[in-house]
C-alpha cells in the first residue's frame, strides 16, 4: 500500500520520514485544537492615554490668555520710584553713601502694650 | 490635565484678587477714610546738656519710660512735633524748618487702612529726612526710611543712631483714623 503523500510503500524508506512528518503535524493539530477549550486569562490592555499636541497648544493659549493680563496689571500696579525732589548734595552725606540698602529694623516689645519700638540699624553700622 | 486646570483655577483667582481694592473699610458715608498722624521728633542725647532732665510733653511720658528701660541715653528731648493727613491709600508730606534751623521732610508714599478693630495702618516708604543747608552745600542729618505698621491708639515709636554723632533720633508716630 503507497502512501498518498510521497507515493512511496508505507511505513518503509522516504515514506517513514514522511509518516514521522505526519504524525508530529497531527500532535500540533490535536495540542492546538485542545488549546481551544482553555481559559485564558482576561488580558490587561494598557492604552497610552498621551495627551494629543492639540490640547497642550490649546492649553498653552488658555495659559497665556491669563497670564499676559496678570503680568500687565501688576506692571500697571507696581508704584512708581518717588521723584527726587531736593537737589543732590555735592558732598554725599551718610544716606547717600550707605546706597540703597535697606536698614535692618529690630522691633522691640515693651511691657507697655501701647508702645512698640523699631530700632533701625544701617547695614554699614551692623559691619 | 486636572493639574493644568487647577493651575488656571489659582491664576484665574490671582487675576481676580489683584483687580480687588488692597483695603476695603465698610464706610457708610461713602466718602473716603482719612488718616491723621502725629509724629513727634525726640532727640536722645548721649551726653548730658545743662541740666539731665527730659524735655518732652506729658503724652509721651509713658513711651519715654519705655525708651529710659531699653537704651540709656542721659536724656531726651521733644525737636519738634508735626500732624499730617491724608487719605486712605493716599500719601503724605509735610517739611517745614526746626529750632534749630534745620529742615526737615516726613513723608509716605502710601498708608492702607486695614478693616480690623482696631485699625492697623500700614504705611509704604515712610522717611523722614533731616538736612542742614549751608550756602555751599546741604547736609544731611538723619535719614530715616521704612515701611511700617502703626497700631490706632498705639504710640509707635521708630529710633536711629548716630545722629549728630553719638545721639540718636526717635519718631513716635500717633494715627488717627476719621471715617
Amino acid at each position: 500500500m503507497r502512501c498518498p503523500v510521497c507515493k512511496a510503500i508505507e511505513g518503509q524508506g522516504e515514506c517513514a520520514e514522511c509518516c514521522a512528518l505526519a504524525e508530529e503535524l497531527r500532535a500540533n493539530a490535536e495540542a492546538l485544537g485542545a488549546l481551544r477549550h482553555e481559559e485564558v486569562a482576561p488580558l490587561v490592555v494598557r492604552i497610552s492615554r498621551r495627551t494629543p499636541v492639540y490640547s497642550w497648544v490649546a492649553a498653552a493659549a488658555v495659559l497665556a490668555a491669563v497670564a499676559v493680563p496678570l503680568l500687565r496689571h501688576t506692571l500697571r500696579t507696581t508704584p512708581r520710584a518717588a521723584p527726587q525732589v531736593a537737589a543732590a548734595p555735592k558732598h554725599p552725606g551718610p544716606a547717600a553713601r550707605s546706597g540703597k540698602s535697606e536698614p535692618i529694623k529690630i522691633k522691640m516689645l515693651t511691657p507697655d502694650p501701647d508702645v512698640v519700638i523699631y530700632w533701625l540699624i544701617d547695614s554699614r553700622e551692623g559691619e | 490635565m486636572k493639574r493644568l486646570f487647577c493651575i488656571l483655577t489659582a491664576l484665574a483667582g490671582l487675576v481676580s484678587a489683584q483687580d480687588k481694592p488692597l483695603i476695603s473699610i465698610p464706610n457708610p458715608s461713602g466718602g473716603n477714610v482719612n488718616l491723621e498722624l502725629t509724629v513727634y521728633l525726640v532727640s536722645g542725647l548721649a551726653e548730658a546738656q545743662g541740666a539731665v532732665k527730659d524735655e518732652v510733653p506729658q503724652d509721651l511720658a509713658a513711651t519715654l519710660q519705655q525708651l529710659r528701660g531699653v537704651f540709656a541715653y542721659r536724656s531726651y528731648r521733644l525737636i519738634d512735633a508735626v500732624t499730617l493727613r491724608g487719605r486712605n491709600n493716599g500719601g503724605a508730606e509735610v517739611a517745614g524748618e526746626l529750632p534749630d534751623y534745620s529742615h526737615y521732610d516726613f513723608r509716605y508714599v502710601r498708608a492702607r487702612i486695614s478693616s480690623e478693630t482696631p485699625h492697623l495702618v500700614h504705611l509704604d516708604s515712610l522717611r523722614l529726612e533731616i538736612t542742614r543747608r549751608h550756602t555751599d552745600r546741604i547736609d544731611n542729618v538723619a535719614l530715616v526710611s521704612t515701611d511700617l505698621d502703626v497700631r490706632e491708639g498705639q504710640k509707635t515709636v521708630v529710633g536711629k543712631s548716630a545722629v549728630n554723632g553719638k545721639d540718636a533720633l526717635f519718631l513716635v508716630i500717633v494715627s488717627k483714623v476719621i471715617e
